[in-house]
């Protein structure tokens, strides 16, 4: 399937902050939306949480389909991209988690009817939607 | 209130039940609702079912004989494909649920003890009859990918989105 395309967005009438091609699957500013507000503080302490780097780049792409709104968190230092689907990711794990080493197979043919592998141009649409329009955040690790 | 336990993780009952647990947003996620949660895990509990009585190799299964080799099939549910044991992650939010399920002093015992529970018996049930034109045959993520396989979506609920494959014809 062909998600998110990167150029020639049209701008939904319904949803001036939301972006697709019809029939498309829809981005939405994370930002602007009550459920995702508290991106920054909770990413910093979830960096704080997991990761021993001392710089954390993240990019939060919000995706909308049928109606549900989540956002896939790109992590670059630890190579992953992580669900988030408003809960407070300090205290509840994502379902999805994925390695971007072990869970990217390198087409839908090799998906075999996996719950959680996506494909290389899966992965690739989410990295470009992401630099292009999705919430960058850069979360120093605190010094105790 | 009775302490409310998963079956052993041995049981057939167990690994299903931690798998729907797994899959399913639970009362800590936003929008959830108890008829979506039970509506999801019937689907998923219908899914290891179709997938086992359906020539389980093209899910990774061949051989398979009871869903616990479904459950465990190389690739297909996120940290479950070395059950008994599974993902650190996985373990810590289903031990959340079961600790607010069963501490009375928590205002959200209520809504965690029904999700608890409805997973419970949906492993514990009967399959439903297939709602779909087919065979709901996969879930996955709700806005993610699709699974290839010429399958097609056939529902989102509870966070996923449910796909179906045509049905086997009939032998002669």
């Amino acid at each position: 399937m062909k998600l998110f395309p990167s150029l020639a967005l049209a701008a939904l009438g319904a949803c001036a902050a939301s972006y697709a091609l019809a029939g498309e699957i829809v981005t939405f500013d994370v930002s602007k939306d009550a459920t995702f507000a508290n991106a920054r503080a909770m990413l910093t302490d979830y960096a704080s949480m997991h990761s021993k780097a001392r710089r954390n780049n993240f990019c939060i792409l919000g995706v909308e389909d049928d109606g549900v709104r989540v956002a896939w968190i790109v992590w670059k230092q630890a190579n992953r991209i992580i669900l988030w689907e408003g809960q407070d990711l300090r205290a509840t794990n994502s379902r999805r988690d994925l390695d971007l080493q072990k869970d990217v197979v390198a087409s839908e043919s090799q998906l075999h009817g996996s719950t959680y592998r996506v494909t290389r141009d899966w992965v690739r649409e989410i990295e470009t939607d992401c630099r292009n329009r999705g919430l960058q955040i850069v979360a120093p690790r605190p010094t105790h | 209130m009775a302490s409310i336990k998963l079956p052993p993780r041995g049981d057939t009952d167990g690994a299903e039940a931690r798998l729907l647990l797994a899959e399913c947003k639970g009362p800590s996620f936003p929008g959830y609702t108890l008829a979506g949660a039970k509506e999801a895990m019937q689907l998923m509990d219908l899914v290891l079912f179709n997938r086992l009585n359906n020539h389980p190799g093209q899910f990774a299964a061949p051989g398979a004989k009871t869903i616990v080799d479904i459950i465990k099939a190389p690739g297909q549910f996120a940290g479950f494909e070395t059950y008994p044991n599974y993902s650190a992650g996985i373990a810590a939010n289903i031990q959340q649920a079961l600790n607010i399920a069963n501490n009375p002093k928590d205002k959200r015992q209520s809504d965690f003890a029904d999700f608890v529970n409805a997973a419970l018996e949906v492993a514990d049930a009967a399959t439903i009859t297939d709602p779909s034109p087919g065979l709901v045959a996969f879930w996955r993520t709700a806005g993610a990918s699709g699974p290839g396989a010429g399958a097609t979506k056939f529902k989102t609920v509870g966070g996923n989105d449910f796909y179906t494959i045509p049905k086997p014809a009939p032998k002669p």
